[in-house]
């Protein structure tokens, strides 16, 4: 019968309004009277809201008109713009989903939380955003669309409904099921949804007729297959198209000295050795525009979301979020993908938080900030005491009209142990080697001697390098000791991540 | 309506507000190079790659692509099985618009059109209702509550039986 009375409530409506005053004014009476009665003492606590937190895994900011592009590809994206709060310079914490993630999640830098490598995971006892979002009687649910967000790698944690039926999917695959979950969202409560689609990761290439938006559907070039493929553009390095073994595992001193003309030159040589195919300027321009294309999809594809949401009355009660987990090179220094290194291409992400009701819609914040901010401001929106030893800090005063919150530097990391740091007196990323590396020691070695630890994108100024090696090693002492292992890849498992381009380390 | 459609895509839409018809249309406009306010044939065929051909797309055959034919586009072609390179393809199962339907209506029909895809993918043997009968279904409204709960407690069993998670709250018990 409870089946029954269910279905005829989802007959009658998309979703019931969250509350009916005429009806439910009676019942609500003594929880709203003594609030009331709170606030006239200045001491009521504001009513946590519903949070729809939206991830565009590999977005890159330059494709979004909100981040200056006159490509016009993202009409929904910049529409959402003009009624959100935009922060013009957020940075991911890694380059990867699942360490990015991994701190969006727990407010931590990724070494904070285990290796970062194969092995990471969430410890037990560092608690998750959903988890404590859920103790403080949020309805919790994820929508992802698999990959590093699969249950299995441990990211579902706190999640009350957490689903990913497919690997590297997209907002085709899990809008319809956050839409299906909204027709049962708890009306008593307010609810925290995590929505995520892989629309910009490789592969690129998406349907008709927005998937060739700004490219040839007749391209028969070297790179048509790369854009088809999960793994395709890791191997496009340097101008080849390389075969065989995936890029890391053959060009790990890439990997590790993305500076150095010597690795460049070995890069190229083996492929011309090998026969590779020869990609030219034509063959690069195809890549961005299918890319170009992903982004057009994917914007359709949340513009739809943002329609359904306003259909349910959404969109005056809750917080919408915008962002990305990394960005993607797309031939910047002659190297596609994202996995390969921290970059500012990689590292510099969109996020942009909508109010409800749109209000304080436009206004754009310039100074740094972390998508580990995310969790404390989430958090202090539901109320919630934060957990000790998140690394971020809340945007919620920024976002109410205040100052964003100052800090020396943000960091990131990333597989093979690299570190990023973007300083905000010198406004540039550097992209460098932990001088904890393990496959570093003698190299570091050298270099400790020599001077900084690390190298500098040729751009560098030199008198940087200095700050960033001394921010870099203040950090690191700083952060406790980085856990064990939190995991073990089933070997099925890791067979299928080579198969797409993961874990070739050098 | 096609026009209207297109007419709202050359403005911008109210500030802080939201409609599927509205994000269609930005999209669409996307499509429209020659600027002359709609997308026909030649544009379409432009930008064509493993899709279907415009004159499938072209549902109501008025020649030009609506904000409506391309969200059912948009949301019945695959990204993951579309081209020669994809797996397999989702199959025949026709997702046919319906603009008669209201809203509320159409919600409910997405929200079987996307269980029983979501099975398929899994096991392109099961024979789903078309979606005709989902969409009679959906505009019975309480009158076919009875009728709904039971394919939604078999779309439930199914998922379990591959090993899908049900989305939780559709059915109370």
């Amino acid at each position: 019968m409870a089946a029954r009375l269910c279905c005829e409530e989802l007959m009658r409506r998309v979703r019931p309004p969250r509350w009916n005053p005429l009806r439910a004014g009676l019942h609500w009476a003594w929880i709203l009277l003594p609030l009331v009665a709170l606030a006239c003492l200045g001491e009521a606590a504001p009513k946590a809201p519903s949070v729809i937190l939206i991830c565009f895994d590999t977005m890159r900011t330059d494709r979004l008109g909100a981040y200056g592009s006159a490509a016009g590809l993202t009409p929904n994206l910049d529409h959402f713009a003009a009624q959100a709060v935009v922060f013009e310079q957020a940075y991911a914490q890694s380059s990867e989903t699942i360490f990015s993630h991994g701190s969006l999640f727990t407010g931590r830098y990724p070494s904070e939380l285990a290796p970062v490598d194969d092995s990471f995971g969430i410890p037990k006892q560092v608690p998750t955003l959903a988890e404590v979002l859920g103790i403080h009687g949020y309805a919790t649910v994820g929508v992802t669309a698999g990959g590093y967000l699969s249950s299995e790698f441990g990211l579902d944690r706190g999640f009350a409904d957490y689903s990913a039926p497919l690997d590297w999917a997209s907002f085709f695959h899990t809008v319809p099921r956050a839409l299906a979950w909204l027709f049962g969202a708890p009306e008593d409560r307010p609810f925290f949804m995590f929505l995520h689609g892989y629309d910009l990761h490789n592969r690129y290439l998406k349907p008709a007729p927005l998937g060739h938006l700004r490219a040839d559907p007749g391209y028969a070039g070297a790179a048509a297959g790369a854009v088809r493929h999960h793994a395709g553009t890791t191997r496009m390095v340097y101008g080849y198209l390389h075969e065989g073994e995936h890029f890391p595992n053959i060009f790990g001193e890439l990997v590790l000295r993305p500076w150095s003309q010597e690795v460049r030159q070995a890069v190229r040589g083996v492929a011309q050795q090998r026969g590779d195919p020869v990609l030219l300027d034509e063959d690069l321009d195809y890549v961005r525009r299918i890319y170009d294309g992903a982004a057009a999809y994917a914007d359709a594809q949340f513009g739809m979301f943002m329609g359904e949401l306003q259909a349910r009355g959404l969109l005056d009660e809750a917080w919408v979020i915008v962002m990305a987990d990394h960005g993607e090179e797309l031939g910047e220094d002659g190297v596609f993908n994202h996995r390969h290194r921290l970059s500012p291409q990689t590292l510099h992400v969109p996020l942009m938080v909508r109010l409800p009701g749109a209000q304080a819609g436009g206004r754009r914040v310039g100074e740094p900030v972390a998508l580990l901010d995310l969790m404390p401001t989430l958090l202090e929106l539901a109320n919630a005491a934060p957990p000790a030893s998140m690394r971020g800090q809340s945007l919620l005063p920024v976002l109410r009209g205040g100052t964003a919150p100052r800090r020396e530097a943000l960091f990131a990391e990333n597989a093979w142990r690299q570190v990023a740091v973007h300083d905000g007196a010198e406004g540039t990323v550097f992209a460098g080697i932990s001088p904890h590396s393990p496959f570093l020691q003698p190299v570091l070695a050298a270099a400790r001697v020599d001077g900084p630890a690390f190298q500098a994108w040729p751009e560098t100024p030199p008198r940087a390098l200095g700050r960033f090696k001394d921010l870099l090693l203040d950090w690191r002492r700083q952060l406790p000791p980085t856990p064990g292992p939190q995991q073990r890849i089933s070997p099925e498992r890791m067979k299928q991540m080579r198969e797409q381009g993961y874990w070739e380390a050098p | 309506m096609i026009w209207l459609f297109l007419l709202l895509a050359c403005d911008p839409q109210p500030h802080g507000s939201w409609s599927v018809k509205d994000a269609l249309s930005a999209s669409l406009a996307l499509l429209d190079q020659d600027g002359d306010g709609h997308v026909g044939a030649a544009e379409y065929e432009l930008t064509l790659y493993y899709g279907p051909a415009f004159q499938d797309a072209d549902q109501d055959r008025d020649g030009a692509l609506s904000a409506w034919e391309l969200g059912m586009l948009l949301k019945s072609v695959d990204p993951l099985h579309f081209d020669a390179e994809g797996q397999s393809d989702r199959g025949s199962w026709d997702h046919a618009p319906a603009e008669d339907l209201d809203h509320a209506a159409m919600a409910r029909v997405e929200l079987l059109v996307f269980l029983w895809a979501e099975l398929l993918a899994r096991d392109p043997a099961l024979e789903p209702p078309s979606v005709s009968q989902l969409q009679e279904l959906a505009a019975r409204g309480p009158q076919g509550a009875a009728e709904l709960e039971a394919m939604l407690v078999q779309l439930r069993e199914e998922h379990r039986r591959l090993g899908l998670a049900f989305p939780k709250g559709l059915l109370e018990d």
